[in-house]
């Protein structure tokens, strides 16, 4: 009788103790559930309330990865990294920690943070014994080396990931055909450099915009310096020297300075587009590695 | 015997939900203190919804959910919705005082200094509340009143006494400005184009308006005299002149207007800092 009494006491310990994981995995069913409700600013709350509650380090890794990934689809990136770094990565568990480098990644490649994301896959080397472990973290490290144009490491890294995909041999021929087609030239995308242009429109009005590739824009400006300066000449020749000064010169140099500050600005947004479109041809070559897909795992 | 065991099962998991419901107030602190002001709000919202029946207990734990709401409202700045929430606190509650306080700071930042005055006087006439309401007869520019309430204040305070200094030499150049007038500055700038904005303080504007007025008057002086009044580049340029020389004389009696708008924002940001500081050291 004495030790049916003690086994129901035992029993009813497990169960305490059991209680507790229970409301915890509830507590992680309904953040999710309101995650996938596109309710990010609710879920988020959950998750602080679940690494609140435990002290578990990598439950608590992993509310905050999910908080991070909230706050990212808010669009709010600086707090998600902020949230990421409370984290010491030292002790955690493999899976969680990888899956926390990831989310930092991609925060640091939407904030264009690049020297950061060459740092964590430093330390990544560091973490995992084997490249093939952090596989999945490349993706986001070969956009970043083709916005900082070392094209060399980022095609050895982009050859790495066809050659350990599970995909077949017929399937990985035609991949690399594609990957020597974008990365054949020197240069793969011809940037410009925003000095250049600056120099060569302080000597030749237009040129500038020319070089850059607005060239309706360039002949504009060509042709109004030109006719402007032309008739403040001619005016002045007839001796209407204030009419030939202050519409013909005045209106000249308007126009040669307004295109000799501006010129910078756009040649780096031309090139930030030329190198948005080459990563969208790296993306389009990763997404048929399907293991090795960009894609938000939970 | 098994019944008395399943009872005390459900019993165990039912206390530890209770309990869990009976901290939140200590996670609502730990949102506000770590800097989830959004989150807070929700998770106060989502309590409030939860309590049903008004006892002593749930009262002081409204007043203190209140206190929490109105803190992360103010730290986003929504001032409208934290003052409403400040005011909602209690007079029992441990953060009364500082809701009050805070409440009051919020409307004079919002330039409603009556409402802000009328809040302060309904309590005891402490140091920082006369300070505060001293800050805010400043903001009404009363400087006769300003410098009434402070004899009441005791300036000994060591929360004070910098602010205090500060707050009197704000007065002091308060009651030496000598304000503009819109219309001189018109008058300047007929006579002379640009002038009325160099006395309005904005010198770079009043040469730029009058180095465009004056050439456009040079180039109409030319035509004028080598092609005659009727000729169609004449008539362009003179226009043109008159266009800009009544838009100057419009544009400096606005400029006047402006600078003096711009002068009392960053004497009234001033005066807002100064009774910030001394808040927010008195209650932290």
């Amino acid at each position: 009788m004495k030790k049916l009494q003690i086994f129901k006491i035992f029993i009813l310990i497990l169960m305490l103790s059991f209680s507790g994981s229970i409301l915890k995995s509830q507590d992680f069913k309904k953040a999710n559930s309101l995650f996938n409700n596109k309710a990010y600013r609710y879920a988020s709350l959950e998750y602080i309330r679940i690494s609140y509650a435990t002290k578990d380090i990598n439950v608590k890794a992993n509310a905050e990865y999910c908080r991070a990934i909230c706050l990212r689809l808010l669009g709010e990136n600086k707090q998600a990294l902020l949230s990421l770094s409370q984290i010491n990565l030292f002790f955690l568990k493999n899976e969680i920690r990888i899956k926390i480098i990831y989310e930092k990644m991609l925060n640091f490649l939407i904030l264009k943070d690049y020297s950061n994301i060459e740092m964590l896959i430093s330390k990544s080397k560091f973490y995992f014994k084997n490249k093939e472990e952090y596989k999945i973290l490349l993706p986001w490290y070969i956009l970043a080396l083709n916005s900082q144009s070392k094209f060399k490491k980022a095609q050895e890294e982009l050859k790495y990931l066809i050659q350990t995909s599970d995909i077949g041999e017929p399937k990985k021929k035609l991949l690399y055909k594609e990957l020597k087609n974008i990365y054949s030239k020197k240069y793969p995308i011809r940037l410009k450099s925003p000095k250049t242009a600056k120099l060569l429109s302080t000597f030749i009005p237009g040129s500038g915009s020319i070089y850059n590739g607005d060239v309706f824009r360039g002949i504009m400006t060509f042709g109004v310096c030109t006719s402007s300066l032309y008739f403040g000449i001619y005016e002045m020749y007839y001796k209407y020297y204030f009419t030939g000064y202050f519409v013909g010169i005045n209106i000249f140099a308007k126009s040669y300075f307004k295109g000799q500050s501006s010129i910078e600005k756009r040649v780096e947004i031309k090139n930030e587009k030329k190198i948005n479109a080459f990563n969208y041809k790296c993306i389009s070559i990763m997404e048929k590695i399907k293991k090795n897909k960009p894609t938000i795992e939970k | 015997m098994n019944k008395i065991l399943c009872v005390i099962i459900f019993l165990s998991i039912g206390l530890k939900s209770y309990s869990q419901k009976n901290n939140d107030i200590s996670f609502v602190k730990f949102l506000c203190d770590k800097g989830y002001y959004k989150e807070c709000i929700l998770e106060v919202n989502l309590q409030k919804t939860n309590i049903e029946f008004f006892t002593d207990e749930t009262i002081s734990r409204l007043d203190s959910l209140n206190y929490y709401l109105a803190w992360s409202y103010y730290s986003i700045k929504q001032l409208r919705n934290s003052i409403s929430a400040f005011k909602k606190v209690s007079r029992n509650s441990v953060f009364y005082n500082k809701s009050v306080q805070f409440a009051a700071y919020n409307h004079s930042h919002l330039g409603e200094y009556f409402l802000s005055n009328m809040i302060l006087e309904k309590e005891k006439p402490t140091n920082i509340i006369n300070f505060q309401k001293a800050g805010n007869n400043l903001l009404k520019r009363d400087i006769n009143q300003f410098n009434y309430i402070l004899k009441s204040i005791d300036t000994s305070k060591y929360y004070l006494q910098k602010e205090i200094s500060n707050l009197k030499e704000i007065s002091l150049v308060i009651k030496n400005h000598k304000e503009k007038s819109p219309i001189l500055a018109a008058g300047m700038s007929s006579l002379i184009p640009g002038l009325g904005k160099i006395y309005a303080g904005k010198i770079g504007q009043g040469i730029s308006s009058f180095i465009t007025c004056s050439m456009f008057a040079l180039i109409g002086v030319e035509q004028y005299n080598k092609r005659g009044l009727s000729d169609y580049r004449t008539i362009i340029a003179s226009s043109l002149f008159t266009i800009f020389y009544i838009g100057n004389i419009w544009g400096s009696y606005f400029s006047v207007l402006i600078a003096e708008k711009e002068y009392n924002n960053t004497i009234n940001k001033n005066i807002l800092f100064n009774i910030h500081i001394p808040l927010r050291n008195f209650y932290n």
